[in-house]
């Protein structure tokens, strides 16, 4: 019984953890006691002893369990319309329920488990015994069943960390970071090419913005389900490239700041923002590429122009709000070949400077110093299936086009410091130009080793990684990696298939 | 054994740095193979022996000639391409590259004088091969490559056909416009503008003549051409504008053929050109499209074999007026309205003309009519998803012949309907 038990707890926890990495809240309901002679105490202790035992976690947040009986009174401890009703006033993820009967000299204890949203049965529990002496126990061992299962949950190695395949780092640096869940949303069917998390709808929430070639999405993660909040079409004139979110304004809510490639070599980028019931365009047609990037004095909107002949030409410059339009400021010094959309200032190497790293189409990864000067160089990251015109066709000359180089995020690995996020796609056959099949991809984490960056760990094998970001899910929850993946690539004949993927940062 | 040890010794030479330096030399380069496979189908209201099929009508045929009103209907694969494009580590601070271009539009059967034809040979021609250094603001670049004159702003459906604005329109498209050169270039950020000067000393083209042919090397040029551009761009309804001007000098020495050093005469003739480009947003984008217009103009002398006129000297074929050849003086140019609907879509109407100064053309002599003035305008629609394209066009070239003789003018004008399918890699 108790290896059912603790099978099924197991699968609870996993099924926890899938529906996301940040400690999910249990509210625990008064059971229904059904015996020749109630005693009405065990209808407050059951639920307590098992909320006390479940609560030792640190994975999971029991909610304070102040539902008087009477709440229940006449209504199936098994209902999921009960569950989802008293779940739901109290902004409880999951609900657990369930009987004590008596019969004789022995006693049965079941349980359900509902989950709020959706108010499915996610999973049923049964225990029996002898005497009622022997209740608290096995109460006791269900709770410690779930602390175990969420502490294993907890500890094991990042579903998202597997040894690096090739060239693998030294032993010294390799790890095999602990397994953990991963949550895999439901397929999306457009082609994602790029995300961006942040309150976009909602103040202190965590809203997923999707880009697609010509639409922005919100989503927000509602228990395993991934809910779509609203959609903007993009101008059809415009192909939408790269997106970042930023409370510029200080009002709570992020806007949403898309890059969109315009004919004649032309960037027709634009802002958005939640009205209370929609998106809205802040600005439209705006001739910089955008990138929100961390700088050493905070979060900072940076642009940098394209040209006939460049995809991206001249300094990048810090972009701030004016009279309600956005304007170009300051320079910032960085070396000459730095682009915008994949660079990170950060003392990379601990000699109390700041370098440069920087992603580039069709470069390895380059860590320069301010002054450009080549540090060190590493493994080609970044590669993307989002093409973009470079330099307009001339006379008898194709026009010449450039992969947009990936995101590049400085963050702090749990165990290892400083260190750097970038997507890894690979191909079947990478030689050509334009005609690319990826096979899948991987998000790795760098830090720097000697006298380069070396692999910490990388994620498992995905799918085509069109982007990431990190962000704490939940408020005060652990930073989550984020990866959208494309499965399926638009095209004539095939229609885009995208995901979701959740997984803990990891060490 | 001594030999042994030498070349052991140089090995090592070459081995250990090498191996030192393995890490980050073999994950700095990058490269890429590339092209498109295009067939081009061509329509022609009347046959057309001289023009290579993928390429606009040059003019239009002579009024009386047997292929008047003969409708051909032509199909080609020659301008399949393939490159290979090198991205090398980064030298002295710049990014460089190696990129080599072919086709198979190269020399037609029994044509040594590289004559533009209708013919279906499929040789392949190298068209570009260069190595480039990319600094922040500066660039060099060293090796075949299009001329830098006239070449700032092309028509819209260039990639598709060449010499869109007909091969006598005023477009630099044709298949000798791209020489062995050196260029180097920089740019001037004023804030959202950009100027950028750039000069190049490139291998003269002497062909078309005795002692030239396709495969000249600037046989009879005794100095490079000097070509200069200044392109000034700033925004515009958030997108670009551009104006350039460029600048074409070159001398050859023409001969009069004689077989003897003793017989030799000579006479030096100077090929000088001056180009006007721009491109003009019409508005910002808007949810139907965006627009924009373009075009060129431009004032040259014995510049036809670069398109620009249709006459290059007074010189008759058999050289007999060497020491009082003058070259032809041409003007004209060429506009074109583009509507870029979605990023897949495109539509371009556009027109050019190039006419030669009509006492220079006199002045050729004989009683053989020479073409004055021509004048072409087409229209064309694009569509492209990825690696697919395709593009159709509707042209009409219309040409004004003049006998030296007697000034006696004749005109007529010709239709071409092309398809062009392509298939890019």
């Amino acid at each position: 019984m108790q290896k059912r038990f603790a099978a099924a707890l197991l699968l609870l926890v996993g099924w926890c953890a899938a529906v996301g990495a940040e400690a999910p809240r249990l509210l625990v309901l008064p059971f229904e006691l059904s015996a020749a002679q109630p005693q009405e105490y065990l209808r407050r202790a059951v639920p307590d002893v098992l909320a006390n035992r479940i609560g030792q976690s640190r994975d999971v947040v029991v909610v304070p369990a102040d539902v008087p009986a009477e709440a229940l009174a006449g209504r199936s401890p098994f209902s999921a319309a009960v569950a989802q009703e008293l779940g739901k006033a109290r902004r409880a993820d999951y609900v657990l329920s369930g009987r004590v009967t008596e019969i004789g000299k022995r006693f049965s204890v079941d349980a359900a488990l509902f989950d709020v949203k959706s108010g499915a049965l996610v999973e049923r529990y049964s225990a029996e015994g002898g005497d009622l002496s022997e209740l608290i126990p096995k109460l006791g061992e269900i709770g410690q069943s779930v602390r175990q299962s969420f502490a294993a949950r907890a500890s094991t190695a990042p579903a998202a960390a597997a040894p690096a395949p090739a060239a693998p780092p030294p032993a010294a640096t390799a790890q095999a970071a602990p397994a953990r869940k991963t949550w895999i949303s439901k397929p999306l069917a457009v082609e994602i090419r790029g995300i961006a998390i942040g309150p976009v709808a909602e103040r202190g929430r965590a809203d997923i913005v999707v880009l697609t070639r010509q639409e922005v999405r919100v989503y927000r993660r509602r228990g395993e389900d991934l809910e779509l909040v609203t959609r903007y079409a993009a101008n059809r004139s415009v192909d939408n490239i790269g997106v970042d979110v930023a409370d510029l304004d200080g009002d709570g809510l992020a806007e949403i700041y898309v890059t969109g490639a315009a004919p004649s070599n032309a960037l027709a980028s634009y802002v958005l923002r939640w009205n209370g019931s929609a998106l809205q365009p802040l600005a439209t047609a705006v001739p910089w590429h955008l990138r929100l990037v961390q700088l050493a004095d905070g979060p900072a909107l940076l642009g940098q122009a394209r040209s006939f002949d460049k995809l991206f030409d001249g300094p990048i410059r810090r972009l701030a709000w004016r009279d309600g339009k956005l304007v170009a400021g300051d320079a910032l010094p960085l070396p000459g070949h730095v682009t915008l959309y994949s660079f990170v200032v950060a003392d990379v190497n601990g000699d109390g400077k700041q370098e440069v790293v920087s992603l580039q189409s069709r470069s390895p990864l380059m860590v320069y110093d301010l002054q450009g000067r080549v540090l060190a160089s590493g493994a080609k990251y970044g590669q993307s299936a989002v093409y973009v015109e470079d330099k307009r066709a001339n006379n008898d000359a194709q026009p010449e086009e450039a992969q947009l180089p990936g995101r590049l995020r400085a963050v702090t690995l749990p165990g290892n410091g400083l260190g750097f996020l970038a997507a890894q796609n690979q191909e079947s056959i990478g030689v050509f130009y334009r005609a690319r099949n990826f096979t899948g991809g991987n998000v790795v984490a760098l830090r720097w080793q000697d006298d380069g960056l070396e692999e910490v760990w990388r994620t498992e094998q995905l799918a085509y990684v069109a982007d990431f970001q990190v962000s704490e899910l939940q408020p005060s929850g652990e930073p989550m990696l984020v990866i959208a993946t494309v499965s399926d690539f638009e095209g004539m004949l095939s229609k885009p298939r995208s995901f979701l993927v959740v997984t803990p940062l990891g060490k | 054994m001594k030999r042994t040890a030498l070349a052991l010794a140089l090995g090592g030479l070459f081995i250990a740095p090498a191996a030192q330096a393995q890490h980050s030399v073999a994950s700095t380069f990058d490269a890429k193979l590339g092209g498109y496979v295009q067939l081009n189908t061509t329509w022609d209201s009347d046959e057309n022996d001289d023009d290579n099929p993928s390429s606009m009508r040059k003019s239009a045929i002579k009024p009386g000639d047997p292929g008047q009103n003969q409708r051909t209907l032509r199909w080609t694969d020659t301008r399949t391409r393939l490159f290979l494009d090198v991205r090398g580590s980064e030298l002295w601070g710049a990014k460089t590259r190696a990129y080599t271009e072919m086709d198979f539009d190269g020399l037609k059967l029994d044509e040594t004088k590289g004559t533009t034809s209708a013919s279906n040979a499929n040789t392949p021609r190298l068209r570009r091969a260069y190595m480039r250094f990319d600094w922040t603001n500066t660039w060099a670049l060293l090796g075949q490559q299009t001329l830098l004159f006239y070449d700032a702003v092309s028509p819209f459906g260039t990639t598709y056909i060449e010499g869109v604005a007909s091969g006598r329109g005023g477009m630099t498209g044709g298949s000798r416009n791209r020489a062995p050169a050196f260029f180097a270039g920089h740019r001037l950020h004023f804030g959202g503008s950009t100027l950028e000067v750039i000069g190049s000393l490139a291998r003269h083209t002497t062909d078309n003549e005795p002692a030239g042919g396709i495969n000249d090397s600037g046989t009879r040029a005794e100095r490079p051409a000097y070509e200069t551009m200044v392109k000034y761009s700033m925004p515009l309804f958030g997108r670009e504008a551009l104006a350039a001007v460029s600048t074409y000098w070159g001398e050859e020495k023409l001969n009069n053929g004689a077989a003897t050093a003793a017989a030799l005469r000579t006479q030096k003739l100077r090929s000088v050109g001056t180009g006007l480009q721009g491109a003009l947003p019409l508005g910002p984008v808007t949810p139907i499209g965006a627009f924009e217009v373009r075009g060129s103009w431009f004032r040259a002398t014995n510049m036809s074999k670069w398109n620009l006129g249709s006459n290059a000297s007074t010189a008759n074929s058999t050289f007999s007026n060497i020491g009082l050849i003058q070259p032809v003086h041409a003007h004209g140019g060429w506009a074109e309205v583009n509507w870029q609907i979605t990023p897949k879509y495109g539509l371009a109407l556009g027109g050019g003309r190039a006419r030669d100064d009509r006492e220079d053309v006199r002045a050729i002599g004989g009683t053989s009519v020479k073409i004055q003035d021509n004048q072409g305008y087409w229209l064309m629609g694009t569509w492209q998803d990825g690696p697919w394209g395709f593009m159709a066009a509707i042209s009409n070239v219309d040409t004004m012949w003049v006998q030296p003789n007697n000034n006696a003018e004749t005109r007529n004008d010709s239709q071409e309907i092309h398809f062009v399918f392509r298939y890019s890699f």
